[in-house]
């Protein structure tokens, strides 16, 4: 530590180091009490000081330093006699303050002091202090030879001595500067004059008065034989009275002091107020924000509250809107401030020192105000600013930035207090919650709007009820009166709309599947189709009810849903499902009006070419067999055709013949099988089954798989010549079950592949003639593929099998025209009870 | 005494047709045009096999043969149905209401007759068991 070996440097210039770092704290600390949002930092950095250097109490600055200190100062806090009012907050901070005290404790004592104190502050002057009076004291400063010592620098001293007063009288030094170094005088000379604490002078009174009276009563005590003790009594009287009245004196004084106290705590209750008037704006203001269901009002009232409650000379409300700033309202700006927060500016905003990047793409980061500098605002505005220099409050709201309020102060003070600086972030906190609020009720209300239009004009009930013992309604859209003839006000619980309204044939499966959600058993929606009666025409309508439980901590606490009706759409269903029948009954029909005479020709030329009836030539008995095959081909087309018709009317809508259940695989293959095996026979083919025991069952509908199965069995046996071996094959592969036909036949050609599965794509036009002809409509296949893809399967084919491994069987001969086919249907595998 | 066949067809050509042939074959044909109709006659005449299409007026094949079958008189005659009703369900609806064979039609005279001569042989079987 240096300081207490200040030396005098010789041959002083402008960088001798002269000042110590307090002087300097002094102006940081003021500014941090007086001007919050004054950019300290900024003030350093533009003066070429550091923090560290401010910090450390053992660091002096030059002449040239603290010039540039002080005259960034005084710029940015527009303050001309800041010096002086820096140097009178002295006792008031909080870092320097206790060394006051080591300055002594007596009022003329610290001045005095001062003579000796002042050097470890600075070494530029030579300070001296006298005693010239009751309350007065004189303070001679000079200037040391070549120091450059500027008149802020005096008014700064000046600020000093005053301060020093009210740290102990409450009130500021009354100071008479009788003559200044820096107008032609030999020094800065201070004639300081300050109040007394009266006590001290009765206090004084009092100890020299107890002291005379007490040497007075001794004195005659032992000289004066008229001493008696009664003069001793009236001695003690006087001591007791001059103590008494000294001690009431102090004891003014002490209540002067309370007083002081007082007033300083009025000024703290009033600071009180103030802040309390504050929030009550802040509340008030919020009040009105959030009150506000129109963006446009809002806007309005935004200026107005500042224009009349907050009184400044200039404000602007910009919204952020698809990520551009547009400005709302504005009022005492002399020139178009619309482009003010345009993209670019904000660039140049940001850009501009000490904002740390504080906007990102039109996003602030911190809701602390922006000091918008005059040069700032003529660069960005391209035309020369000259109002005040306002701040811009950032409106955040959850992270979001939604706009900017600009205020601009009146002119006598530019700089905005810490309380104001709080108050008018609040409020653009406030503005934005309201702003936000403003935008969720118009978007709300708007969607309330079209939910509401979209209910009244949905072809449909709305419903919620409660699950009491009446169902009771809590909501039923209006368009209930429409379709049922009864509306909110006459439909009060859904107890009796069940009880009353539902057909009483369809009232018992209603209620238990409701029932069901009430109690609980079933989380699911319903979707209910029943009749119900209207009370006011009594006619049947069909309803559409579809529904659920809503639920509450696991407890059902009612139903709501949507009833539709669909008694149009019941009557054209019944149509559909009669003209379905009718198709159905007329296939049926016309397939037997087909067999009548078909059989009649089957009987005759049957009987005929059996020999039954005379004997006929052999060449006739061969032209009837030929007949005869005919028949039996036009009857499996017949059959053909009435399969087709079957399964087109399984793939609409009205499929409820399709059922799938869980069948044992071997007993459908042995039944197919059994089935067939006369024809095979007839071909002296052999079948042979290979199943795989992990396939105990197939999910299938057993009629239409038996189709399938049957009509690949009748081709392997057709199209494999005589002696051919047919293997019927299971396998559970990858969850899937693989039902397979496989033979040595004649197999289907490259060619053909991708053409089998087509409809009327005949064998015939496939086959070398040399094979013989097939017939068959070649519907087969391709009903078969159809059949196995409502199934949820495929089936596909492979040919020849002679190099692939899961189907090429040593009992199967393949070579010359045995190529071999495989058909496979592989269905999704699903285990008992599953469904 | 002849063997004797009840037809039951309501397709006159056919019906007529059959009974020629059969007839010339030396069986005794009893014609019935409907169920009732064929459920009266069995009861009548007690034929020895029974042909019954299915699709009948008033009463149909399968209605009869429940009638027949369940007539104590009448239940062990057997009972071959001919129809044109060839699916699945059908067939089995015909052996459900106690139908002994079922033929779909169009049926080939031959196949026809191996299965008259079937009944017929076991008929005789029986017979000479009894006798």
């Amino acid at each position: 530590m240096t300081e207490r070996t200040t030396s005098i440097p010789k041959n002083i210039t402008d960088t001798t180091p002269l000042y110590n770092s307090r002087i300097l704290l002094i102006f940081i600390e003021y500014f941090e009490r007086k001007y919050p949002n004054l950019d300290i930092d900024y003030i350093l950095k533009a003066s070429g000081i550091t923090r560290e250097q401010i910090e450390d109490q053992a660091h002096w600055f030059n002449q040239s330093e603290v010039d540039a200190f002080h005259d960034v100062c005084t710029k940015q806090t527009k303050d001309s006699d800041l010096a002086r009012h820096a140097g009178r907050s002295f006792p008031e901070s909080k870092r320097l303050g206790p060394i006051t005290y080591s300055l002594g404790f007596l009022l003329p004592t610290v001045y005095l002091q001062i003579e000796k104190s002042a050097g470890r502050m600075t070494r530029a002057t030579h300070v001296e202090a006298k005693k010239i009076g009751k309350n007065k004291v004189e303070i001679v400063a000079v200037p040391r030879a070549g120091v450059n010592e500027k008149e802020y620098q005096c008014r700064n001293r000046l600020g000093l001595f005053e301060g020093i007063a009210k740290l102990f009288t409450g009130e500021y030094a009354d100071i008479d500067h009788t003559e200044c170094w820096h107008r032609g005088g030999r020094a800065c000379r201070y004639i300081i004059s300050y109040n007394t604490p009266p006590y001290l002078i009765w206090h004084t009174i009092g100890n020299a008065v107890a002291l005379t009276v007490t040497v007075a009563m001794i004195f005659l005590f032992f000289l004066s034989d008229s001493f008696s003790w009664l003069h001793a009594l009236l001695c003690v009287e006087t001591i007791l009275v001059f103590f008494g009245l000294s001690y009431f004196l102090e004891n003014k004084y002490l209540h002067q002091v309370t007083e002081n106290q007082k007033k300083t705590s009025g000024e703290h209750i009033e600071e009180m107020f103030a802040h309390y008037d504050n929030s009550r704006f802040v509340q008030e203001s919020s009040q009105v924000l959030s009150s506000i269901s129109e963006t446009s009002i809002l806007f309005d009232k935004i200026l107005d509250t500042i224009k009349h409650r907050l009184e400044y000379k200039c404000a602007a409300v910009y919204l952020k809107q698809k990520g551009v700033f547009n400005l709302k309202n504005s009022y005492g700006f002399d020139i178009d401030i619309t482009d003010l927060l345009s993209h670019d500016n904000l660039e140049n905003i940001n850009r501009s020192p000490h904002m740390n990047h504080r906007i990102v793409s039109g996003e602030f980061f911190s809701p602390a105000p922006i000091h918008l500098k005059k040069d700032i605002l003529t660069e960005l505005l391209g035309t020369e600013w000259t109002g005040e220099e306002p701040f811009l409050f950032p409106m955040i709201f959850q992270n979001e930035t939604v706009g900017a309020l600009i205020f601009g102060k009146q002119k006598e003070d530019a700089l905005m207090t810490v309380t104001e600086l709080n108050l008018l972030e609040a409020f653009a906190n406030q503005t934005a919650i309201g702003i936000t609020n403003t935008n969720i009720y118009q978007k709300l209300a708007i969607r309330e709007k079209q939910y509401k239009n979209i209910i009244q004009n949905l072809n449909a009930v709305i419903y919620k009820y409660y699950n009491d013992g009446d169902k009771s309604i809590d909501f039923i859209s209006q368009r209930s009166m429409d379709l049922f003839g009864f509306s909110s006000y006459t439909f009060t619980s859904f107890t009796s709309y069940y009880e009353n309204i539902v057909h009483p044939d369809d009232r018992g499966y209603c209620l238990s599947e409701i029932n069901k959600r009430l109690h609980h058993q079933s989380k699911d929606y319903f979707r209910l189709e029943y009749r119900i009666i209207t009370p006011s025409t009594r006619k049947e309508k069909w309803i559409w009810d579809v529904g659920g439980p809503i639920t509450e901590n696991g407890q059902c606490i009612g139903i709501e849903g949507f009833l539709v009706d669909i008694t149009e759409r019941k009557k054209s269903e019944n149509i559909l499902i009669e003209s379905e029948k009718m198709k159905s009954d007329f296939i049926t029909t016309a397939s037997h009006e087909l067999r009548t005479p078909l059989n009649m020709m089957a009987v005759n030329i049957s009987a005929l070419a059996g020999g039954y009836i005379d004997d006929l030539p052999d060449e006739a008995i061969d032209d009837l067999k030929l007949a005869e095959r005919s028949i039996q081909h036009m009857t499996s087309i017949v059959d053909e055709l009435l399969d087709l018709s079957k399964i087109e009317s399984h793939n609409g809508e009205n499929s409820n013949n399709f059922k799938v259940n869980q069948e044992s695989a071997q007993e459908v293959i042995g039944e197919v099988i059994s089935e067939v095996e006369k024809t095979a026979h007839e071909h002296h083919h052999c079948i042979k089954q290979r199943l795989d025991n992990r396939l105990d069952t197939i999910h299938i509908n057993k009629t239409s798989f038996r189709q399938v199965l049957i009509n690949l069995l009748n081709n392997a046996i057709k199209y494999t010549p005589k002696n051919g071996g047919i293997i019927v094959k299971t396998e559970l592969k990858d969850d899937k079950a693989l039902i397979s036909v496989i033979d040595n036949g004649y197999g289907v050609p490259g060619w053909a592949q991708d053409k089998i599965f087509d409809k009327f794509y005949q064998a015939d036009n496939i086959l070398p003639k040399r094979y013989g002809k097939f017939g068959g409509m070649g519907i087969g296949l391709s009903v078969s593929k159809v059949i196995i893809e409502q199934h949820g399967g495929t089936l596909s084919f492979i040919s020849p099998i002679t190099d692939h491994p899961d189907y090429r069987f040593d009992d199967l001969e393949l070579g010359g025209d045995r190529k071999g086919s495989a058909f496979i249907i592989a269905l999704d595998h699903k285990k008992r009870g599953e469904q | 005494m002849s063997y004797t066949i009840l037809l039951v067809e309501d397709y006159d050509s056919f019906s007529s047709y059959l009974n020629k042939r059969l007839t010339q074959l030396g069986y005794t044909v009893i014609l019935a045009e409907s169920g009732e109709e064929a459920v009266r006659k069995t009861e009548e005449h007690a034929p020895d096999l029974i042909l019954m299409d299915i699709k009948l007026p008033v009463m149909d094949g399968i209605e009869a043969c429940k009638k027949i079958k369940s007539n104590k008189l009448t239940k062990h005659i057997p009972l071959i149905f001919i129809s044109a009703k060839h699916q699945e369900g059908e067939i089995k609806e015909g052996y459900a209401a106690g139908g002994d064979n079922y033929l779909v039609k169009p049926i080939l005279f031959p196949v026809l007759m191996e299965e008259i001569n079937r009944w017929e042989e076991k008929a005789k079987n029986k017979l000479q068991m009894n006798g």
